[in-house]
């Protein structure tokens, strides 16, 4: 056991720490990376004494704050209607939902542009015939109109989080609330959401820090807005020939501290742990709530909101990979459609390699940072080891590393210590790895906090070893926020580019290399339908982790 | 200098008539290529800036030449192409033979001194412009920069003909400018005078410019009707999208200021012989019709882009590259806040 453990801690510091140790000390000296300069405040003392970081800041956290509670909303009020009421339509919307997830983010981004611009935008232009008003107009090229676009980039993970903890939620507090005379919605607002307060909390960082991070909106949308975000002081520090990366390291030192001060709040509210067990010896049975009457409204909001938000930029993305170029649908460029972009796509070199790598590498990352953050996550949760805490922040950190420090950090150390992995698939792997880590333990901590204690003990009691409990009781009761992180970490992982570019090579390419070389060299059908086929993968990879996870799951109980 | 070009493109024709004859004289022409060295090669890293497809043609086709060379590539934006480079070198690894890329990583590589002198015999046939004194680099392709408009939303004599005419306040909130091609700023700068141009500039910029992000996103936007004009395009995107039948065209302001995309050969390379011929295969005329065929514009003259109006009839400005050196990353931000990218 203590092997297992240490192993896994020596592994999470040593991902965590390469990035960590890299981005503080360049933030610290005026050398390049690769070399050793003399310490120094100076890049902290330009960073903040720059007039402009702190309107910039403000801006980011009036932005990150909007768009993570629209998201978190949407996305717990969706996850409650499918998990836990018997409302209509709900295996609809839970399809739905998850590919918002896997469309490049620049696709997702530019869809938005087509259906919102005030010009050309197809729900003003639908909105306008038929209001019969010449002037209305959503502006995309808003406040608004970012948050909007970064919410829906962000609720897909909200509602993939908040469904596992639904999940694995036991119904006899609500029975009594309900038995005591309570409503329905008290208790929703008393108890079942009380319960997952953990998962809550876990999910707005998560939600909260990737908004402060977000760069697609703010560079394709924002600019245009005239509204500006202090990431753009990072993108521009590291996007020149001699990168400022002492600067750049200066300033991700905020991003460092957002998460550090998350963490802290998040154990504060949820000290008491024991609180939020809800899987306990008694058999527990997640049941649906009837909401009477109101079902029917409830699922017809639900796939109104789904539809809207996923649809929409789905059929725009369908439409784009087959016309030859950006335009809005009419009579003319329906005869000129057709299946050309994915013809180019099929014989695009190196496609089908990525394609190959990239599934490698999303299965095989999504899976080793869970059962690494499910052993993590129990030493945190359960155990009383000294320093659990530096684990889990340790654990936490790279979220609040920009990938190309993260990219460099890991060129240079496997370039100069003797482990042969630079040029492979390996390399990739452990900056995938390292990458997301921190969506992975917040699944897993969040999950492994509803599992009572008890059970633990009832097969510690009964002989089994803490590896064969782990493996045969915890495992299968983590499953939900298991499966959960899994799919996101896999799905966004075929997403990944600031990192991967910089450690790829001809032979291990992968998918999210090419969606940037197409869109970069002007090929938006072909992207479009990269993008295409890429929802279609990410259907079938859910279903099929779905009824594994299902599996598992319920042999095991 | 028109005639100083004829003289060259002649010269070229007879030289490359000549080594087509006697493949020996080719091989004594490539003067620094060891064939026998070559042969024992057998392989190079191409590193390049240049998009994944359009690398993998140009190597091809090298390869089909000379079926005993293994190419490999790689291909990154320039920033991060650099960082790989520089980063590699710094801890001792040499992967690239040859570079293919914008100026702004060449120079900055050839400032690391990271890049070998090597003086292609092929580099004769190339303008002046488009050659290096000191034999660090050569260009291999130009891509010109110009207006482009949406034919559905300006009308013929509306289409501007001087780079003055954007001035016009009839143009006043209907410029897209595409925050990631400096190049034009630089070359407009270097055109005008760097005061004047300054000037301009301003005037522009205040003219409500529509920033974007992306040189794709601004094409399609165009095609789409967001906007009637983008004042940074390349006439080359503007054609292919022409080509799909998208209501497009480009105006020929004279005159369109033009950057190459340059070949140079690795200090350190692993393969020098076959970089060597890689680099003699760029910018020779067999080369150089790869490039058209892509399509992109080609750097020796009597090589005729695809399609040929890219560059008849157009009067080019090229962008001193060495005038450039050191300044770039500076000249970038300039530019970049004057249009209220940051």
């Amino acid at each position: 056991m203590f092997l297992i453990l240490a192993a896994t801690v020596g592994l999470v510091a040593y991902l965590a720490l390469t990035p960590l140790l890299t981005l503080v000390y360049y933030s610290l000296t005026d050398a390049p990376p690769g070399a050793f300069g003399a310490l120094t405040l100076a890049n902290y003392a330009k960073a903040y004494f720059d007039p402009e970081f702190y309107p910039l800041l403000w801006n980011t956290t009036r932005f990150a704050l909007a768009s993570s509670a629209l998201a978190f909303v949407l996305g717990t009020y969706l996850a409650w209607i499918c998990e836990r009421t018997n409302a209509p339509f709900r295996g609809w919307v839970s399809t739905f939902v998850l590919i918002l997830f896997i469309i490049p983010g620049i696709l997702e981004t530019v869809a938005w542009i087509l259906l919102l611009s005030p010009q050309i935008g197809l729900v003003n232009l639908a909105l306008r015939w038929l209001t019969r008003d010449p002037d209305f107009a959503f502006n995309v090229y808003s406040f608004a109109g970012m948050v909007w676009c970064e919410a829906m980039g962000l609720y897909p993970l909200v509602f993939l989080l908040m469904s596992a903890a639904f999940r694995s939620q036991d119904v006899a507090m609500e029975e009594a609330s309900l038995a005591c005379g309570a409503s329905n919605f008290t208790t929703l607002r008393r108890i079942t959401l009380r319960l997952v307060t953990p998962a809550m909390l876990s999910v707005f960082l998560i939600v909260f820090i990737r908004a402060v991070e977000a760069f697609e909106v703010p560079a394709l949308i924002g600019v245009r807005a005239e509204f500006f975000v202090f990431t753009t002081k990072i993108y521009s520090a590291l996007q020149r020939l001699r990168p400022q990366y002492g600067i750049a390291g200066a300033y991700a030192m905020v991003l460092l501290l957002i998460s550090v001060a998350g963490l802290s709040l998040y154990y504060r509210m949820t000290k008491a742990a024991e609180k939020y067990a809800t899987i306990t010896g008694k058999s527990y049975r997640p049941r649906r709530v009837d909401l009477g009457g109101w079902r029917y409204l409830a699922g017809a909001t639900a796939l109104l909101i789904t539809g809207a938000t996923t649809l929409l930029p789905v059929i725009n993305l369908i439409w784009s990979s087959l016309t030859p170029y950006m335009s809005a649908p009419s009579r003319e460029m329906v005869s000129r459609l057709s299946w050309r972009s994915y013809q180019q796509l099929f014989s695009f070199p190196f496609a089908q390699q990525a394609f190959w790598n990239s599934v490698i590498l999303s299965f095989s990352s999504a899976t080793a940072v869970m059962l690494v953050t499910s052993c993590i996550a129990w030493i945190t949760v359960k155990s009383k080891m000294p320093g659990r805490l530096l684990i889990d922040n340790l654990a936490f950190i790279p979220i609040a590393i920009p990938g190309i420090v993260m990219g460099i950090s890991i060129l240079v150390l496997y370039l100069t210590v003797p482990i042969p992995i630079y040029g492979t698939l390996w390399i990739l792997f452990v900056a995938y790895m390292t990458k997301y880590l921190p969506y992975g333990i917040r699944a897993a901590s969040a999950s492994m906090i509803q599992i009572s204690k008890e059970l633990e003990e009832a097969s510690v009691a009964s002989g089994a070893g803490w590896l064969q409990t782990f493996r045969k009781i915890l495992l299968p009761l983590l499953m939900p926020g298991f499966v959960a992180g899994w799919v996101y970490i896999a799905v966004i992982s075929l997403r990944e580019l600031s990192t991967s570019i910089l450690l790829y090579t001809q032979d291990t390419i992968v998918l999210s290399i090419l969606v940037f070389d197409l869109w970069d060299s002007g090929r938006y059908s072909s992207v479009s339908a990269l993008g295409v086929l890429m929802v279609l993968f990410l259907i079938l990879v859910t279903w099929i982790a779905r009824k594994v996870g299902a599996r598992i799951g319920s042999i095991e109980h | 200098m028109k005639r100083l070009l004829v003289r060259l493109a002649l010269v070229s024709g007879w030289a490359s008539l000549i080594f087509g004859l006697f493949p020996a004289a080719a091989c004594w022409a490539a003067g620094h290529v060891n064939m026998d060295a070559a042969r024992k090669e057998g392989k190079l890293t191409i590193y390049s800036s240049i998009s994944l497809d359009d690398i993998n043609t140009l190597a091809r086709a090298f390869e089909k030449k000379y079926p005993w060379i293994k190419v490999t590539t790689y291909r990154a934006g320039k920033i991060k192409l650099a960082q790989r480079m520089l980063t590699e070198a710094r801890a001792g690894k040499h992967t690239f033979d040859v570079l293919l890329s914008s100026a702004f990583t060449t120079l900055e590589m050839k400032a690391q001194n990271l890049l070998a002198k090597y003086q292609s015999p092929e580099s004769a046939a190339l303008p002046r412009e488009l050659r290096d004194p000191q034999g660090f680099w050569s260009g291999a392709q130009i891509n010109t920069m110009s207006v482009a408009y949406n034919t559905k939303l300006v009308r013929k004599e509306d289409v501007p003909r001087q780079w003055r005419d954007l001035l016009d306040p009839k143009w006043r909130g209907k410029l897209a400018i595409n925050g990631n091609r400096p190049e034009w700023y630089i070359g407009l700068l270097q055109l005008m005078g760097e005061e004047e141009g300054r000037k301009y500039m301003r005037a522009l910029a205040d003219g409500k410019t529509i920033p974007i992000e992306s040189a794709t996103l601004a094409d399609e936007l165009l095609a789409a009707g967001e906007y009637p004009a983008f004042v940074n395009a390349s006439p080359a995107n503007t054609e292919s999208e022409k080509k799909k039948g998208a209501p497009v065209d480009w105006a020929n302001i004279d005159p369109l200021p033009a950057y190459p995309i340059l070949v140079s050969v690795s200090a350190n390379a692993n393969f020098p012989n076959t970089a060597r011929l890689m680099a003699d295969f760029l910018i020779s005329a067999e080369g150089q019709k790869v490039f058209a065929d892509i399509p992109r514009i080609p750097a020796r003259p009597g090589i005729e882009a695809k399609p040929a109006h890219l560059t008849k009839g157009v009067n080019i400005f090229y962008i001193d590259v060495n005038k450039m050196a050191g300044k770039g990353d500076d000249l970038e931000a300039e530019f970049r806040k004057t249009f209220r990218l940051r």
